[in-house]
């Protein structure tokens, strides 16, 4: 049993994950859970998650999450969703309700409605807090920008080895309308297979969602890395941007055995408990540019 | 000269010429077209730009660009995307509304903007902002096809768990009692080819795209694998290109067009990167529609296709140097 989440502000949610799953409750019950309170949570909205979160460069708040199960790649979806404060749970719907795997816009709108959710206004999901109206001020004003991607993943190994990923996001603030990023894109944002285990990444979007690093991680988990030395993948990334600076990325993985691993261009804390442990920590992952040689030769995947 | 002779019949049967286009389904003026642009000097991503959008002006059997698959509304929505092998960079659009060029307004997030997807009716508001010409994409066919499908209770359709039974009636539709069951329905009309999927390798560059209109009777708003990296295509020029097509819904989770290009990396051959591929997806998915097509640094190519009745056999074109006009290869399925 173990749990991981992206960042500090995860802190609560990862509490929330060691307490449902080592009741006994289903890895991707308990992520819902854990992430929907988050999302739904207006404070958090500075961290770039759900209510609260930042608007688009016209004052929308637009979000996207997805949720994975590590059996048969169970995945759902939902990006530039407008009106609802627990985009995870539309997602979980999707995955659940749907044989698609991915909704987005105005069709992701209609089918929370469809399922029961209540599409709020955009004033009740912005919430002017303080943090978003201000910056949204200051971007009409100067065209200036709110550095953070912060991105909420969160992953949960449960007492039957069941391993779920979710990831919740409202995106880079004051983005494009209908701009989606790397968090709901399987692969991208996140990843999960069962009896190997899952990652998570966060940063900027629209980089990462070029590298599918969350997939290549846990195919590196599947040939036998241990999570640390998977995440090492993203020396090969740093080596193969053009620019003297990487991109802002974060990785964490999880496998089945409980233990937890991470990588990332800038300081990346992350929270994380397991069974042994048993208590949740943060730890913060130092930037590892320029790349580091990591114990990474002689992997290859295998041909099945 | 028997030398000379000698090595150009091992060439054109390793099939490693360049420069060369592949591109999924027969659909040979995408390639022919594909293939002038970069005869005329044109770059890798201008040949997938221009072939992949030659099938959005020809509605491609009906399953890319307009007047086809409406989905539950009536509507016909694109997705698209192209990447750059050399930049590793990405251009994409999906559920895009009233713009006939997918592809072109894909390479246009890529290019005028620091974005790499757009969806939805903001995705076409920025099109037309970019000049992009707003037009209906239903036409009498489309409507032709949605109607019909009104008046057979909209079957087939992709929904599941809800009330009224989806098996049969029309919605509009509330949640039902979920039941917990792996989705082994395929709604795909394997006879209605889908996605256009395009790999163009010349002088070390390598670029890749995808077009398609979706799926027939889709969700509104829903999105395949088409026009996300890694799944409907992947190009890196270090490595190899690949394309996805099929049932983009059960595709997408297992990003088989990132797999391919990784395994070719790693020096296996094309086809065998294609057949790992689907093989991944046909382990939990057995009944899934789909196939995969890939092309190395040096110009290898290779498919593999999954093997349902009435699909054994996956048809591709193929241009390259050794013959003037595309020619259509095929792969049987397994």
């Amino acid at each position: 049993m173990a749990a991981v989440g992206t960042w500090a502000f995860s802190e609560p949610a990862v509490e929330r994950l060691r307490c449902l799953i080592t009741a006994g409750c289903n890895a991707t019950d308990v992520v819902e859970e854990a992430m929907a309170e988050i999302e739904d949570d207006s404070e958090t909205g500075r961290h770039i998650v759900g209510r609260g979160g930042f608007p688009n460069r016209e004052g929308v708040v637009e979000c996207d999450a997805a949720i994975m199960e590590g059996t048969d790649r169970r995945f759902g979806a939902v990006a530039a969703l407008r009106g609802v404060g627990c985009p995870v749970r539309v997602a979980r719907r999707v995955m659940d309700q749907s044989p698609h795997s991915f909704l987005v816009g105005e069709g992701a709108v209609a089918f929370a409605r469809e399922q029961g959710f209540t599409v709020e206004s955009n004033e009740s999901m912005l919430v002017h807090t303080p943090h978003s109206t201000k910056a949204y001020q200051e971007f009409l004003e100067q065209q200036q920008s709110v550095r953070g991607h912060d991105t909420l993943g969160l992953i949960a190994l449960d007492k039957m080895g069941n391993i779920t990923v979710a990831v919740s996001t409202s995106g880079v603030p004051f983005k494009h309308p209908g701009r989606v990023g790397d968090s709901p894109l399987p692969g991208c944002g996140l990843y999960a297979e069962r009896m190997v285990g899952a990652a998570t990444a966060t940063g900027d979007g629209d980089k990462i969602m070029c590298f599918c690093p969350s997939f290549h991680v846990v195919q590196l988990m599947k040939h036998g890395a241990c999570p640390n030395d998977a995440c090492a993948l993203l020396d090969d990334i740093i080596k193969s941007t053009s620019t003297d600076k990487c991109f802002e990325i974060g990785l964490v993985a999880l496998n089945v055995k409980g233990d937890v691993g991470a990588a990332s261009s800038v300081d990346f804390p992350f929270t994380y408990w397991n069974q042994e442990n048993n208590f949740v920590k943060t730890s913060t992952q130092a930037p590892q540019f320029p790349p580091k040689r990591r114990n990474v030769q002689g992997l290859k995947w295998a041909m099945t | 000269m028997k030398t000379l002779l000698i090595c150009i019949s091992l060439i054109r049967c390793g099939n490693a010429a360049l420069p060369i286009v592949i591109n999924t389904w027969p659909f040979k003026d995408a390639s022919a077209t594909a293939w002038n642009v970069l005869q005329a000097g044109g770059s890798v991503l201008d040949a997938v730009e221009k072939g992949c959008a030659r099938c959005e002006h020809d509605q491609c059997d009906g399953s890319v660009g307009f007047g086809g698959s409406p989905d539950e509304t009536g509507e016909t929505t694109l997705d698209a995307m192209i990447m750059n092998g050399d930049t590793i960079e990405v251009g994409a659009v999906a559920g895009l509304r009233r713009i006939k060029n997918a592809i072109g307004v894909a390479r246009s997030v890529m290019e005028h903007t620091h974005h790499t997807l757009l969806v939805g009716e903001s995705a076409s508001m920025y099109a037309e902002n970019m000049g992009f010409i707003a037009e209906d994409l239903t036409t009498n066919t489309s409507m032709s096809l949605f109607t019909q499908w009104l008046k057979a209770n909209c079957q087939p359709n992709y929904r599941k768990n809800v009330f009224p039974d989806p098996t049969k009636n029309c919605g509009p539709y509330k949640p039902g009692d979920l039941l917990r069951h792996k989705w082994k329905g395929r709604h795909t009309d394997i006879h209605s080819h889908d996605t256009i999927g395009m790999i163009a390798i010349a002088n070390g560059h390598i670029a890749a795209g995808t077009s398609t209109n979706g799926a027939n009777h889709k969700v509104p708003g829903r999105v395949g694998d088409s026009p996300i990296a890694g799944a409907g295509a992947y190009a890196d020029s270090t490595a190899g290109g690949a394309a996805a097509t099929g049932d983009g819904d059960v595709m997408m989770r297992f990003l088989p067009s990132y797999l391919a290009v990784e395994l070719m990396r790693t020096g296996m051959e094309p086809s065998t990167a294609c057949k790992t591929a689907i093989s991944r997806i046909k382990r939990h998915y057995p009944s899934f529609f789909g196939a995969v097509i890939c092309a190395n640094t040096t110009g290898h190519y290779g498919a593999a296709c999954n093997k349902l009745p009435g699909f054994s056999q996956f048809h591709f074109m193929v241009a390259e140097s050794q013959s003037d006009i595309p020619f259509s290869k095929s792969v049987d399925c397994f």
